[in-house]
């Protein structure tokens, strides 16, 4: 439909008049006048004189044409959908169904504000609910059948999602019509903090009249709404070999202290039930412990003598089944001209290391599988294989490109290479910088003549790190007595490079470098007992575990998803829609409400006029709101050329020219 | 040599309509007061006997004189005047153009001027004939002399109409076909647009036995357009219409005008025409001394 951004440049259109009085004041008289030659006679133009009736009703009309499509250009014409509406006052009703919307008693006045909107109006109303986004299904464009946005509300209902106004509102800009000679928006919401801090929009600029209706405060205490136990975390950990610990926690947000019970549930009967008091504006915790293997899934939950001002989050789901194991491999491709004696020592390297990997862990809830299958396939070109660790005693690179290039995607994509020096240090240390992992410069190997009775000593872990936490007290004690028997001493000349573990003559030990999403981890000594005694001791599975998790660890439960967020596994993407417990495919994923919605802040009243933007909206005479510069599809280039055209028709028409043959009648 | 200047006035002689009377007054007026203008040398009648100056040609000596007298005398006689003096007029639809300053048009100003040649050269005793020609042949009288000839063409130039579009090479090529051994020819036209065809049509002239006067006549709006308002300028001989204001294109119009009579001019110059340009406020006896000194040096 056609729309004008600038319908006051109508105005122009009195310039019609111009060519139509030219016209009718005026006429060419051109008298007549035989002459013997015109061979020298050139043509001019020639001025109108004297006042006549219109002539020339072709051009009369090309002119008139000339001048309106200028006064259109001028409006600035735009292309606007046709569903957007005809004049008239129209008023948009947009409504919060965030999860927050489903407490406080939100939802009925929110009935109540929406049902007098609709009373009150007198032009056409619209409807859009909106949660994380604008809900297309709700939406309803501006009518006067007031029963379709009755129906649009009755269907509508608090969500589990977390609310965003901001693209909610983008959209109302496009609901209403293009000819509307009033906007309104009347904004239906519980102003839950945490879901209007991101929001910025201009309202009156865009001639839009906000009416918000706060719904939900009826409770509220300065910025906080009181009443409303919320199960803010429950968690799943094995508590022996045979039992699980359910953990939870409760948070009371009201300013007194409240007694509840936590409830556990499994295959929908009551197990288990703990009473627990929680102080004003604080959390409470408390253990459930159950044994293993019965249920797949539990479900915690509050009970209170008070009436709870959210109940959406009192509940959760979760998984009791054990995470996904730790899956290793090794990597030994040694080049067959070296000594068997080498050899050898690698083998036996990796029994070593295999056997201590594969006794990490209780068997049961962290468990380390060795999977080597799936590492000579990832090394053959097989994709989406589970593997975290490729463990590389005596750095047995791979010698061709292609395989090597395997390892370099593994790495990439977020997998864990564990390497330890060959006999001959230096070539390790070669072999690193020329696949480009590690830059290093080898001093020398210290210790490989000494005494062993007088070894070196690992250094103690700075206490700010996660190496530190798990090496306190006892297990700290162990590894500073474990014995260095000989090292490569070797420094650093990447900067990207992090030393994880120093001997106590502060030489570095293993060196860490992320590659992609993965990590290198590179000892510095071979795990076996002629560099080092460290592998018999208590502290090396520990360590190595460590190593491998890498700083900040790996999270080995299932995935949490607020609802709404997406994860990808593999190439399929889960997008969290139900609350509890879900499964897909071979992943377990445990769905939670967002805890933005249940938290107690609200938002100001006069915050949210400020960051909307409202204010007056001018109106312009003829009444009709103007439209927004981006508003439709900008037609002033047609416009432009279409004036552009005429103008050059017109002045070919009016141009003198030379006439060939008699005319009769006067021009 | 004094001349009644109003007896060659075409304004005033445009109001006589009997071309007899007028072109009488007209040489009358012009050569009033003027001895019988004729040559003496050589030619077929004795004259006079005088005085031979040295260095004049022998042949004129009188031999039997000088043997009875021993005296040089000179023997002279009356030259032979009698041409054929043909009056080709234009008498196409340009020639009937006649401008607001103007008393009558082109074709009445060649008609007066041709009427008056005609009677001087009568007068003189010279063979007059009149070729008129427009879109096609409109007179055609063969070159005679006495009074009843002169009436004949008298006639004959009251009876031409400006019409047509100007046939100059057919009416031409018809014309030199039959010219007589020897004569003047007197071509009186506006010439217009005709610059590059008249000097092959003239090209006759060329030769020692005919000349060629050209009288280019126009009127004075042609020199320099009708003066006004805008006007719709429509061609007299094929239609055509251009509306232009004269105010505006009249300093170029001018301009490439006189490069036109100029070139017009050079270029019946070199086949020999004698060339004048008149405009139709021009008295007549600048047409008739034109021709005489024309018929002066050519005979």
């Amino acid at each position: 439909m056609l729309s004008f951004a600038q319908p006051w440049a109508f105005l122009a259109l009195a310039a019609v008049a111009l060519p139509v009085l030219a016209h009718m004041a005026f006429r060419r008289t051109t008298k007549r006048q035989l002459f013997p030659s015109l061979r020298f006679i050139r043509v001019s133009r020639i001025p109108r004189t004297s006042r006549k009736t219109p002539v020339d009703l072709l051009l009369l009309f090309l002119r008139i044409l000339f001048f309106a499509l200028l006064a259109c250009l001028l409006a600035d014409p735009r292309w606007v959908l046709p569903n957007t509406g005809d004049r008239g006052e129209e008023t948009i009703i947009l409504l919060d169904q965030s999860a927050s919307m489903g407490g406080w008693g939100a939802w009925g006045e929110a009935q109540q504000e929406i049902d007098q909107v609709l009373r009150d109006s007198k032009g056409k109303v619209g409807f859009l609910g909106f949660a994380s986004s604008p809900l297309a299904g709700s939406e309803v464009s501006p009518t006067r059948d007031y029963e379709l946005v009755s129906k649009a509300f009755e269907q509508a209902e608090a969500l589990p999602r977390q609310g965003n106004p901001q693209t909610a509102i983008d959209r109302v800009y496009q609901l209403f019509g293009a000819q509307a000679t009033s906007k309104t928006l009347v904004l239906v919401t519980d102003l839950q903090r945490t879901n209007w801090q991101a929001v910025a929009q201009k309202l009156a600029e865009r001639g839009v009249s906000l009416d918000l209706r706060v719904v939900g405060h009826a409770q509220a205490q300065g910025s906080n709404r009181p009443g409303n136990l919320t199960l803010a975390n429950a968690r799943t950990a094995p508590a022996s070999p045979d039992e699980l610990r359910i953990w939870a926690q409760v948070r009371n947000s009201s300013p007194h202290e409240v007694e509840a019970d936590l409830v556990l549930e499994t295959g929908g009967l009551e197990r288990n039930r703990k009473k627990i008091l929680i102080g004003a504006n604080q959390a409470a915790q408390a253990q459930f412990v159950m044994p293993r293997g019965d249920f797949v899934t539990a479900a915690v939950r509050i009970e209170s003598g008070e009436p709870d001002a959210l109940a959406i989050d009192d509940r959760r789901e979760l998984w009791l089944k054990a995470p996904p194991p730790r899956r290793f491999a090794f990597l030994a491709d040694l080049p067959a001209h070296l000594p068997n004696e080498v050899k050898n020592k690698t083998a036996v390297e990796q029994r070593f290391l295999q056997a201590a990997l594969a006794s990490a862990g209780d068997g049961a809830w962290d468990r380390w599988i060795l999977s080597q299958e799936n590492a000579d396939s990832l090394m053959e070109g097989g994709e989406d294989l589970a593997l975290d660790v490729m463990l590389m005693p005596g750095s047995a690179l791979p010698s061709d490109e292609k395989r090597m290039g395997f390892l370099n995607n593994f790495l990439e994509n977020g997998g864990v290479v564990v390497a330890t020096p060959g006999e001959r240090f230096v070539q390790t240390v070669t072999k690193l910088r020329e696949v480009g992992w590690m830059n290093l410069r080898l001093k020398g190997v210290p210790g490989g003549a000494r005494d062993r009775a007088e070894p070196f000593r690992f250094a103690a872990f700075p206490p700010d790190t996660s190496l530190g936490k798990v090496f306190e007290g006892k297990p700290a004690r162990d590894l500073e007595l474990a014995s260095l028997i000989k090292y490569g001493e070797i420094t650093p000349l990447d900067d990207d490079l992090e030393v994880r573990v120093l001997s106590d003559n502060e030489h570095p030990l293993v060196f860490e470098r992320k590659i992609g999403k993965g990590r290198l981890v590179f000892f510095a000594f071979r795990l076996d007992m002629t560099w080092s005694d460290l592998p018999s001791r208590n502290s090396f599975l520990p360590l190595l575990v460590e190593l491998v998790k890498g700083e900040g660890g790996i999270d080995r439960s299932w995935p949490r998803l607020e609802v709404g967020e997406g994860k990808a596994f593999g190439d399929r993407v889960f997008t969290a829609e139900t609350l509890g417990a879900n499964r897909f495919h071979d992943q377990f994923v445990e769905v939670v409400l967002p805890v933005s919605e249940t938290s107690p802040e609200i938002f100001d009243h006069l915050d949210a006029l400020g960051i909307l933007g409202s204010g007056e909206v001018p109106r312009n005479p003829e009444g009709q709101a103007s439209l927004p510069q981006e508003e439709g599809e900008p037609l002033w280039l047609w416009f432009a050329i279409g004036c552009a055209a005429l103008f050059l028709i017109e002045n070919i028409w009016v141009s003198p020219r030379r006439l060939e043959g008699p005319q009769q009648s006067d021009a | 040599m004094p001349v009644d200047q109003d007896l060659l006035n075409p304004a005033w002689l445009a109001e006589i309509e009997d071309y007899s009377l007028l072109s009488r007054l007209v040489v009358e007026g012009l050569l009033s007061g003027v001895h019988r203008s004729l040559r003496h040398g050589r030619g077929s009648e004795f004259f006079q006997y005088r005085a031979y100056a040295p260095g004049e040609d022998l042949k004129l000596i009188d031999w039997k004189i000088y043997a009875k007298h021993g005296e040089l005398i000179a023997k002279t006689y009356q030259e032979d005047t009698n041409v054929n003096v043909y009056l080709v007029v234009d008498a196409s639809g340009s020639m009937g153009y006649q401008g607001e300053r103007s008393s009558f048009d082109k074709l009445r100003y060649a008609c007066m001027s041709a009427a008056s040649i005609a009677y001087l050269a009568n007068r003189q005793g010279d063979r007059v004939g009149l070729f008129a020609y427009g879109d096609e042949i409109q007179q055609w009288l063969q070159p005679r002399n006495g009074s009843g000839q002169m009436q004949r063409i008298f006639q004959g130039l009251a009876r031409l109409k400006a019409s047509g579009k100007s046939q100059h090479r057919t009416s031409w090529e018809t014309l030199t076909a039959s010219l007589p051994g020897r004569g003047l020819v007197v071509f009186l036209s506006d010439c217009l647009e005709a610059e590059k065809e008249l000097p092959d049509l003239l090209r006759f002239a060329d030769s020692p036995r005919y000349d060629c006067l050209c009288l280019q006549i126009l009127d004075p709006d042609e020199l320099d357009l009708p003066h006004g308002e805008a006007l719709l300028f429509e061609d007299m001989e094929d239609g055509c219409l251009t509306p232009t204001h004269p105010e505006a294109t009249r300093e170029r119009y001018v301009d490439e005008m006189a490069k036109f009579k100029q070139q017009l001019a050079d270029n019946v110059g070199v086949v020999g025409v004698e060339f004048e340009s008149l405009t139709t406020h021009s008295d007549l006896g600048l047409a008739l001394r034109r021709f005489l000194h024309q018929r002066r040096i050519s005979f």
